[in-house]
């Protein structure tokens, strides 16, 4: 086969038993490849209601079908697996995808001769795999064992300076239940948990290297879509600030989408605007093939954390919770990200329940009594001291180790009243739709809680766009007429547009995007659109397909991981939009409410639900349980993983 | 005047996109190691090294050659290797202090840039400007002794990359 390898390695932690095995290649037909078919595996593998630590656990990695290729942003690979993030009370856990770029780990992985890995089982010790092509070696990790992310990546980075390495921290070990798996140096398979289910393995690491070629099935036209491409993203006009600041451009843009309330405006930029992003930004890294690059190396030059450095992406995340946690020093919050980064923990979430816990203290509502005598005052020390407790699951950090839904069962406290961002699933969201507005990314964070960490980024997730932008962007993504028709039909609860529908469409795409591996920051600026991907994919598989077929696979990927969750039991209930959204923002800029897109009009928590209802019509699900019927599944030709659905 | 590669590591993101824009041009797949040119990036993402062929005015690998497969092209400076002459010995790639002169994974013979001809697809895929091909003027010339004063030094770094 063109492009793809359609072999999988399957690795067994517990008996040490390796297999290469390979993989129909008429599942490309239906589930495009990569992280598509990684989703047809997962209803094979996952067994149901197992717990997301359990051994027999698998997590499943696959690589995007373009990845290592020159097409643009093509460099994307997914884990699939049980979230370790309690969900609920009573104890669900969510099937989710994460998704990251990198320079080695997804060429590398398929160079070996792979598109997917599964690992299962748990190794007695400590122990990281090594793939060098057909050479799967599993072997003793006792000297990594407690070592930072960073340094063990330079470990194998010394021996080749091209291995793909995925590794956790400390947070991974201690399987802390948000802990990331870090994808070379600098990118994550974040939010999901990834860090703790590999800790639960034993499994400190994996590292890949491989010596193959990718063939294409028709080279010229490759070249020409590539071509066309690139010129398109070479004449961006956004591009130059890029190349200075990476993601942490844009901040014009960022300081009214993502506040969080609690500074006036203006405090803010003097303290984490561009001028401080630009005096720290020491390099900007590009992913493979990618023409833009948005991953920073930083620097801190002066003060206390004066000449220390991180790699990643540190600019909105220290801005949004230094604000949040009242630091007042850019310098100190880079340094926060860099030992969170080190013991690869979520820092969005680890910050959050910080702030949380930290604050109802202040307010007496958690006493010395909960938090096993430690006193939580707010101050930089004991914020830096809670993620060292976190990440080690000491004392009181034990509890926040497991999140909110812990927090929750443990002290019958409701995270629904945290402040910013919004819950759901037991994840804290990174961007709060008050400030952001109700985009579709937004809607997407109550039906699968991760999307940040998922690609289903379109042009709709910058505001400013005009209903025409939005409209031809639709179009170009592929989704049929009388789609078109429905999604741009107003009405009172969404003007101008149904986010709701808007919304079935954009998560088809970003399995689409996935399962190509093709990055979402081309398609959150209309750089890259469903034609574009279509194209390239039939030129180098061979396989003629058009957007709108590949949005019928991407729906098929969504039903499919859909149906696994319905099985561990989450139906409409679970897809609560957060109480947090609807209580307006009282900020020092005046009083921020959830409004849509074109801020026409104030949301309430009807107008959502109603735009939810849309949402499982548009998908042609049961709209009272938010889920599959028996019709859209045999139409899919998808199993029914045994349940008997209406 | 001569058109000559000139690099820029202070521009170079890692994206190795010259890297698979050659191996495509040359072999007709993306093969990283199937390149003329190759970039390794440091762990602390300094300046990546761009190793390729510079296409002395003194080739070392020329006179190395016992067969003469490696000639000087006068005219616009490209230092060509004939496949069809090389006997495989590898002298050329043992005789080049910047690496430019890479082993086929597979056939173990010599692999090197030949400038494709006077339109380097590596240069034609690099969005960053690192790599550019241009007339050598006066003015250039100190750019490109510098840059390959770098590779120099950060290629021989990589010898000793283990005990870095």
């Amino acid at each position: 086969m063109f492009v793809a390898n359609n072999k999988l390695l399957f690795i067994d932690l517990s008996t040490e038993k390796i297999k290469v095995q390979n993989i129909d290649e008429d599942l490309m037909k239906k589930y495009i490849g990569g992280p598509g078919i990684g989703w047809k595996l997962a209803s094979e593998y996952i067994r149901p209601h197992l717990d997301p630590l359990h051994p027999e656990s698998p997590i499943i990695i696959s690589v995007g079908v373009l990845v290592g290729t020159l097409f643009p942003g093509s460099s994307k690979i997914s884990a699939i697996h049980k979230s370790p993030v309690l969900a609920t009370k009573d104890g669900k856990h969510f099937i989710d995808e994460s998704t990251s770029g990198g320079r080695y780990f997804g060429p590398m992985l398929k160079a070996a001769g792979y598109d997917h890995l599964i690992i299962t089982g748990k190794a007695e010790r400590p122990v990281y795999i090594r793939i060098n092509d057909e050479e799967v070696v599993i072997s003793n990790a006792g000297d990594l064992w407690e070592r930072g992310v960073e340094e063990v990546t330079d470990r194998f980075w010394k021996e080749k300076p091209n291995y793909g390495v995925i590794a956790i921290g400390k947070a991974g070990e201690k399987k802390v239940s948000y802990a990331m798996a870090v994808v070379d140096k600098t990118h994550s398979l974040g939010r999901a948990g990834l860090g703790a289910v590999m800790g639960s393995k034993n499994l400190k690491a994996i590292v890949v290297w491989g010596s193959k070629g990718i063939k294409i099935a028709d080279p010229d036209r490759f070249k020409e879509i590539s071509n066309k491409i690139k010129k398109r993203v070479l004449a961006w006009p956004f591009r130059e600030q890029w190349l200075k600041l990476g993601m942490g451009a844009g901040w014009s843009t960022f300081k009214h989408t993502q506040y969080p309330g609690k500074w006036p405006k203006d405090k803010w930029e003097r303290l984490y605007g561009e001028e401080k992003r630009l005096e720290r930004a020491d390099r900007i890294i590009a992913c493979a093939s990618c023409l833009i690059g948005c991953r920073i190396k930083w620097k801190i030059k002066e003060g206390e954390y004066a000449g220390e450095v991180g790699y990643g992406s540190p600019f909105g995340k220290s801005a949004t919770s230094g604000q949040l946690l009242d630091v007042e020093d850019i310098d100190k919050m880079l340094h926060m990200v860099i030992v969170a980064n080190a013991y690869g923990i979520d820092f969005y979430t680890a910050t959050r329940l910080i702030d949380y816990v930290t604050t109802l203290y202040q307010q007496g509502r958690l006493t010395e009594k909960e938090t096993g005598g430690l006193k939580l005052e707010r101050t930089y020390e004991t914020y830096m001291k809670l993620l060292e407790m976190i990440a080690n699951r000491e004392g009181f950090g034990e509890v926040l180790a497991d999140g909110w839904v812990r927090l929750e069962r443990d002290f019958n406290l409701d995270p629904q009243e945290y402040w910013y961002g919004g819950i759901c699933k037991g994840v804290d969201f990174i961007y709060d739709a008050r400030a952001s507005r109700f985009h579709p990314l937004m809607m997407t964070f109550f039906t699968r809680p991760r999307p940040h960490h998922g690609g289903s980024h379109t042009i709709t997730n910058t505001l400013g766009r005009t209903l025409d932008e939005i409209k031809e962007n639709a179009i170009r993504m592929g989704i049929p007429s009388d789609a078109i028709t429905r999604i741009f039909t107003d009405t009172p609860y969404s003007p101008k547009f149904n986010v709701g529908r808007y919304t079935k469409w954009m998560e088809d795409f970003m399995r689409v995007k996935n399962a190509t591996g093709v990055c979402s920051m081309y398609t959150m600026f209309g750089l890259i659109d469903g034609i574009d991907i279509a194209e390239a994919y039939s030129a180098a598989t061979g396989l003629k397909i058009d957007a709108t077929e590949l949005l019928r696979c991407g729906e098929r990927i969504s039903n499919l991981a859909k149906l696994l969750n319905v099985r561990e039991g989450f139906t409409r209930t679970e897809d609560a939009p957060p109480e947090t959204w609807f209580r307006p923002m009282d900020s020092p800029e005046g009083r921020i409410e959830l409004m849509d897109y074109f801020g026409i009009k104030v949301l309430t928590k009807a107008d959502v639900l109603k735009i939810l209802g849309d949402y499982y019509e548009e998908r042609g699900w049961d709209k009272k349980l938010g889920i599959p019927t028996r019709q859209k599944v045999m139409e899919l030709e998808l199993p029914d993983l045994g349940m008997s659905l209406i | 005047m001569t058109k000559a590669l000139l690099m820029d590591p202070t521009k170079c993101r890692g994206c190795r996109r010259c890297e698979l824009a050659c191996s495509f041009a040359k072999e007709g797949e993306f093969d990283y190691q199937l390149s003329r040119i190759h970039v390794v990036i440091p762990s602390d993402f300094t300046y990546p090294v761009q190793i390729v062929c510079q296409h002395c005015d003194v080739p070392l690998c020329l006179f190395a050659c016992p067969v003469n497969a490696i000639t000087k092209n006068n005219e616009n400076g490209a230092v060509i290797l004939d496949a069809e002459k090389c006997i495989g010995c590898l002298s050329c790639y043992i005789a080049c202090p910047l690496g430019g002169i890479s082993l086929h994974p597979v056939k173990k013979l010599p692999i090197k840039c030949d400038l494709c001809g006077g339109d380097p697809q590596c240069v034609a895929e690099c969005p960053y400007e690192a790599l550019v091909f241009v007339e050598l003027t006066e003015s250039l010339y100190p750019k490109k002794l510098e840059s390959v004063e770098f590779t120099f030094k950060e290629f021989g770094k990589l010898l000793f990359a283990r005990g870095a």
